[in-house]
Formats: C-alpha cells, structure tokens, sequence
C-alpha cells in the first residue's frame, strides 16, 4: 500500500479569505488617513478664514458684525460649533492700535474604531482655539 | 514492503499571507508618511503666513510726524511711531500665532527684528536681537544698507527672522529652521 501525503492545495475559500482580510485592513489605513487628512484641511480652512478676517479687521479696525457672521458661517462649514467670538474687537480703534481675533469652537475629530470584529467611526470632539492679533491700519 | 512516504506538510496559503501583510505594511508607511509630510508642509505654511503677518502688523507709521513734515516740508518722512512697541507687536503676534500648534515648534526663539527708517539719504536703523530683544542702532545712506534678504533698503521697512525646530520624520531628531520677511512700509501708495 503507497501512502503518500501531500500538501494540501489552499482552497479557494481559503484564498478568498485572505484575500478579503488583506482588502479590509487596507481600506481600514485608507480610512484613517483620510479622516486624519480631513482634519488637517479643515483645521487650515478655519486658520485661513481667520487670516482673512483679520486682514479686513485691518482695514475697517475692528470686526463689524456682518463680517462676524460670515466668519462664523465659514468656519460652521469647516464643521466647527459652539463658536465663540469672545476677546475680540468688536469696537472700532484709533490707527496703529491692537485689535485682537479670538476664535474658539468645538471639533468632531473622526477616528474610526474597533470593537471586536466590528470597526465605526466615532467623533472625537476637541476644542478648537485659533489667536489672532495685529494693528489697526484704517 | 510497504511505503510510506511522510513529506513536510508546507504551510497553506502561505504567499497569500505574506502579500497581505506586504501591502499592508507598505500601504501604511507610505500613508503615514504622507500625512506627516502634509502636516509638516501646513505648519511650514503657517508659520510663513504668520511671520508676514507679525511684520506687517509692527508697521505702525508716526501719522502726526507724516503730515507735519508733510505741511512744513512738502516731503512727508515715515517714521514708526514707536519701535520698541512695533518689536513688542512682532513678538506677540508671533506668540499667539505659533500658540496654536502646540507640540509642533520646538525652542522657538526670536533672532533678529530690525526696524529701518529712511530720511532724506540716512537710513537709521535699530536692531532688536535674539528673545531678549538685545538692541543696537546705526546709520547708513540709502543705497548702501541692505536687510540681510538682500534688498536695498530705500523706505521705511521692517525686518524679521525667527527660529525653531521641528522634529523629523524619519528619526524624530530635531531640525532647526530660520524664516525671515521684509516688508516696506508705505502711505497712500
């Protein structure tokens, strides 16, 4: 009697498997770095959104309330809430005086998660803080 | 007689393994360095937006001095109406600009803050160094003195430069790095 034992041959579920697994942790690291790159373009919006108000604070010498309700609309759409304005210019100064932005606000980080087998995005609320200052030119 | 022939069973599967944990630890060090290399080239921009800022800010003429040399001369001299606050501007517009990004810039520090006022064919110029703001001033005829960018200096301008370190990707040392602007400080042009 010949016995010979041979390799098993992978099975094509076996194949698969590996396959699919390879193809989730792949999309897992896609994820992320997405999410992390979405964070870092948004955090850059609201800093150039600031950069520009100020420089029209420069010119008008402080932040006239229309132009406080166009910042806090641009920055809501770069998905910052609870917005607060408080420690800004909002009176008009002498040329050459300080005027100050002050810009806080809440920011749903998403990070995905694993529990157990089953990964979900989950927001990661931090606040944001975004100090300006510089000298009236009006 | 009988045969039997036990071969060494191979693992199954096994270049299927392999290539997943390649891609992934390839798909991974090249993701995570391209969200480092984006993060760092944001802070770069940053603080390149900040330094242009914090100077343009210090540029705060002396408006009296302006018209009255205006009226008694009929050729108006800017001048900054106080250096040693325009540095203090510089200082604190750069503070609170950089404050943002903590954990980012190590043993930020002032270098160099150099204020030039132009009169007639004298350049005066001050010079605030290092965090201490350690200040020395002489004069130059226009035409002779350049900012250390490299301009000629003819008006009224302001010079800053600031260090840091950012930390690298590669192995986490720290890099130092100096960015400097010069900006001229014009009315009514």
């Amino acid at each position: 009697m010949n016995l010979i034992k041979k390799k098993r041959k992978a099975s094509v579920l076996e194949n698969t498997l590996v396959m699919m697994v390879n193809l989730i942790l792949v999309c897992a690291f896609l994820v992320i770095i997405f999410g992390a790159f979405s964070g870092v373009s948004n955090k850059w919006g609201m800093r150039q959104a600031a950069r520009e108000y100020m420089l029209i604070m420069e010119t008008e010498g402080y932040l006239k309330p229309a132009d406080q309700a166009a910042l806090k609309a641009e920055l809501e759409s770069y998905g910052l809430y609870n917005i607060s304005f408080s420690g800004t210019t909002t009176r008009e100064v002498n040329y050459g005086d300080r005027i100050y932005l002050s810009i806080s606000g809440t920011y749903d980080d998403n990070i995905l998660s694993f529990a157990g087998a089953i990964s979900k995005y989950t927001t990661h609320p931090s606040t944001i803080t975004i100090k300006r200052q510089t000298t009236a030119k009006q | 007689m009988e045969k039997i022939l036990k071969k060494k069973k191979q693992a199954t599967g096994a270049f299927g393994y392999l290539f997943m944990f390649m891609t992934v630890l390839i798909v991974g060090i090249i993701t995570l360095y391209m969200a480092q290399v984006s993060k760092l080239m944001t802070h770069q921009h940053h603080v390149d937006d900040s330094l242009a800022d914090a100077v343009l800010a210090s540029l705060v003429a002396d408006d009296v001095y302006y018209f009255e040399t205006y009226e008694l001369t009929g050729t108006p001299v800017v001048r900054f109406r106080d250096k040693d606050e325009s540095y203090a501007i510089f200082k604190d517009c750069m503070n609170d600009a950089v404050s943002e990004t903590d954990g980012f810039y190590y043993n930020f520090g002032f270098d160099t803050f150099i204020c030039y006022e132009v009169d007639g064919n004298t350049v005066k110029a001050t010079e605030y160094s290092g965090n201490g703001g350690y200040k020395r001033t002489w004069t130059a005829r226009v035409g002779s003195e350049r900012a250390p960018t490299g301009e000629v200096v003819k008006e009224t301008s302001a010079y800053g430069r600031v260090r840091f370190g950012i930390k690298s990707i590669i192995n986490g040392n720290l890099i130092t790095k100096t960015k400097d602007i010069y900006c001229t400080l014009e009315i009514n042009n």
